[in-house]
């Protein structure tokens, strides 16, 4: 899964550069910069590709992604999604977990510069994260386009590969239901 | 004997008569022949080795397992998803088993146009009742038309438009649905279940998880293979290398022409992974008020040919598909996000989906990247756009015709279509790179059939012209777009080219 490999190579470099520059900044905790101090999200540890902040900020944006507005439907984060994206990264090329880590990193601290909001995604409240999120799904440069379409990829494929998303959607599952595979440390172990 | 590399622990050095690469509905056919014919035979695959036990018919376990980059492989620019299989069997393990012979008027441009004069379908016929018979293929029974298949079937006879239940190659089939996630009930008659354990039964050595690097040649032949060892995540750690008297590559129309340029052979024509044909397509669903439960059944058994006639015009044309998909897939066919989405996934279940597919004109290249990973590149074309567009409205057509009560064109900004709407809302949107999904499951023509070494890659035969005693059996032969399903084309040109090689082994290997 490639998150944007339309962007030619200097873009690429450009926009790293640019999300790491916001990092740097968030880290010196500026008092007008909102920042989110949550708690690691549930099953972070397990977790073999996607770091902490990465899980963090990928979970913010599941939840928006996948947000149904219908109470009988689990939350993204409380189903183990994060834990799917993450074996799915495992069996990626190892650029692409790197790819999207300075998508995620783009995503957290765009607000300044893609919203004009002082504040890093994850603060932000529900309704601005959606039209934080529709600005990057609608934006005329095409990286952007290809960079939500990837984290909206891996929501979905999170979410809607859980059980407990089924009944809500009248799936139903596995005709002759067998174990999960187990995935250690590769494809097929 | 069926090796799986992640469990191997050491380099592989391995002696063959023939050294076949990729065990797709080329590759497997090969193998089985040659091996049956008396030859020593050895096949790699790149992908693992699994079986029906492994098939767990869920998306995020089966996605890494059968398809090429879990499934995302695309053009440079993204604007066209290429869905290909990765495993032992390739893509025959996860497609939905259309079988059509080539189509006549194909095999006679193929005859005008590119000098294949033996390629009639006399020529072709033992080749295409060998490969029917070993793959079960038999008509589908009414009653193993599902619901969804019913509904496109409905709409075109109420239109007028002419279709017909296919044949396929299942045999007491569960009706499951689970077909492009790999049968668990070994129903399909994939290259894994058929021409594989045949060449394993006949004595050839097939080797999972063998990636292919280059292709050495020497004195004006081939000689050997390179390439690695993969672990549990693809990861090379073991050196791979056969040394054969001659190779047969089908490896498909992406990856065998990324290993012929990488070995720097065969390509006097400058044709390899050039004149990329993709079968692109546009997928548009209608969603009902009554449940339809389409990922049940038979997933392809309807198909409708009103707007392709190869007799008339063997150079365009589209064909429209039934087509469904689990609930990743589809989610990630919906435009946007939020409750919006989940409003449409919530209606999962009374959802018909409907493809175009394009014969293409339309054309591309593979090239090599820097990343090691091909660089696909390929747009279609205006005429095509335009079709592309004429071919969505009878979808949404169609979908109206059986009672849909909403039709989805999945643009980026998605159009949502009413029964008395006015179509020419799709004319207006046409069709632009990355404002709608292309998929393609067809790759083909990137070393392509010819009698003439200027303009082609390999003869008739798939035989180099350059290295006589390398062939290339994978859609990348096929010198334009075939215009149909290619499952029994690909198998039948392998089962030509096999029997060619057995007949003519001594003065090829020698």
């Amino acid at each position: 899964m490639h998150l944007d490999p339309a962007i030619k190579r200097r873009t690429f470099f450009r926009f790293a550069g640019m999300s790491a520059g916001l990092a740097a900044l968030s880290r010196l905790r500026l008092p007008a910069m909102a920042t989110a101090e949550e708690p690691p999200p549930a099953g972070s540890r397990a977790l073999r590709v996607l770091s902490e902040q990465d899980a963090r900020i990928m979970v913010a944006i599941a939840d928006r992604i996948t947000f149904t507005g219908d109470p009988a439907m689990p939350r993204f984060r409380d189903t183990p999604g994060l834990v799917t994206i993450d074996t799915a990264l495992l069996q990626l090329p190892p650029d692409v977990p790197q790819q999207l880590h300075v998508g995620l990193l783009l995503f957290e601290y765009g607000p300044p510069l893609f919203a004009r909001r002082w504040s890093t995604f994850t603060a932000l409240g529900a309704a601005d994260q959606d039209a934080y999120l529709a600005g990057w799904e609608q934006s005329r440069y095409e990286f952007r386009q290809l960079a939500f379409r990837a984290v909206k990829n891996l929501a979905l494929l999170g979410y809607y590969a859980q059980d407990a998303t089924w009944p809500g959607i009248h799936y139903g599952g596995p005709w002759a239901p067998r174990p999960r595979r187990v995935v250690v440390g590769g494809a097929d172990s | 004997m069926i090796r799986k590399g992640r469990e191997i622990d050491a380099d592989v050095r391995l002696t063959a008569e023939v050294c076949v690469i990729g065990s797709g509905a080329g590759g497997a056919v090969v193998a089985k022949e040659l091996a049956e014919a008396g030859r020593d035979v050895v096949l790699l695959e790149q992908g693992g080795y699994f079986t029906k036990e492994d098939f767990t018919q869920r998306e995020d376990e089966m996605m890494p397992l059968l398809y090429e980059d879990m499934g995302q492989r695309s053009t440079v620019d993204r604007s066209v998803i290429i869905l290909q299989g990765r495993s032992v069997g390739g893509s025959t393990v996860h497609n939905l088993c259309y079988c059509f012979r080539t189509p006549p008027p194909i095999l006679e441009k193929w005859r005008r146009e590119d000098g294949l004069r033996d390629l009639s379908v006399e020529d072709l016929r033992p080749s295409f009742e060998r490969v029917e018979r070993m793959l079960k293929v038999k008509p589908i029974e009414p009653h193993e038309v599902n619901a969804l298949n019913n509904k496109i079937r409905d709409g075109c006879e109420r239109l007028g438009y002419h279709g017909f239940v296919t044949n396929h190659n299942r045999e007491h089939c569960t009706q499951s649905g689970f077909c492009l996630l790999g049968c668990p009930f070994d129903a399909k008659q994939s290259m894994l279940v058929t021409y594989v354990p045949a060449a394993d039964r006949a004595g050839a050595r097939l080797y999972a998880d063998c990636a292919v690097r280059r292709i050495v040649a020497a004195g004006g032949r081939v000689t050997r293979v390179e390439g690695h060892v993969a672990d549990a995540r693809g990861r090379p750690h073991h050196d791979l290398r056969v040394d054969a008297g001659l190779v047969v590559l089908s490896a498909g129309a992406i990856n065998s022409p990324q290993i012929l340029l990488r070995s720097g052979i065969a390509n006097s024509s400058g044709q390899v992974g050039r004149n990329l044909h993709l079968h692109p397509s546009i997928l548009l669903s209608g969603v009902y008020d009554e449940d339809i439960y389409g990922y049940r059944g038979i997933p392809q058994s309807y198909y409708v040919d009103e707007f392709i006639d190869l007799e008339r015009d063997p150079d365009s044309g589209y064909i429209l598909m039934p087509v469904y998909g689990f609930p990743v897939m589809t989610a990630s066919q919906i435009p946007g996000f939020g409750r919006e989405h989940f409003e449409v996934m919530r209606n999962f279940h009374r959802m018909v989906g409907i493809l175009v597919l394009m014969h293409d004109q339309s054309s591309g290249s593979v090239t090599l990247a820097t990343d090691g990973r091909p660089a696909i590149a390929y747009r279609v074309n205006q005429p095509e756009q335009r079709l592309f567009v004429e071919g969505m409205r009878h979808c949404a057509e169609i979908l109206f015709a059986s009672g849909a009560r909403r039709v989805l064109v999945p643009y980026a900004r998605p159009l949502w279509l009413s029964p008395g709407d006015s179509l020419d809302l799709i004319d207006q949107r046409g069709v632009k790179p990355l404002d709608i999904p292309i998929a393609s499951t067809h790759p083909q023509s990137t070393c392509r059939m010819g009698e003439d070494p200027r303009r082609s890659v390999v003869n008739s035969y798939g035989q180099s012209h350059d290295l006589k005693n390398l062939f290339v059996c994978d859609m990348g032969m096929f010198p334009s777009s075939l215009g149909a399903p290619p499952q029994i084309s690909t198998a039948s040109l392998a089962d030509r080219t096999a029997h060619y090689i057995a007949a003519n082994w001594g003065r090829l290997a020698g």
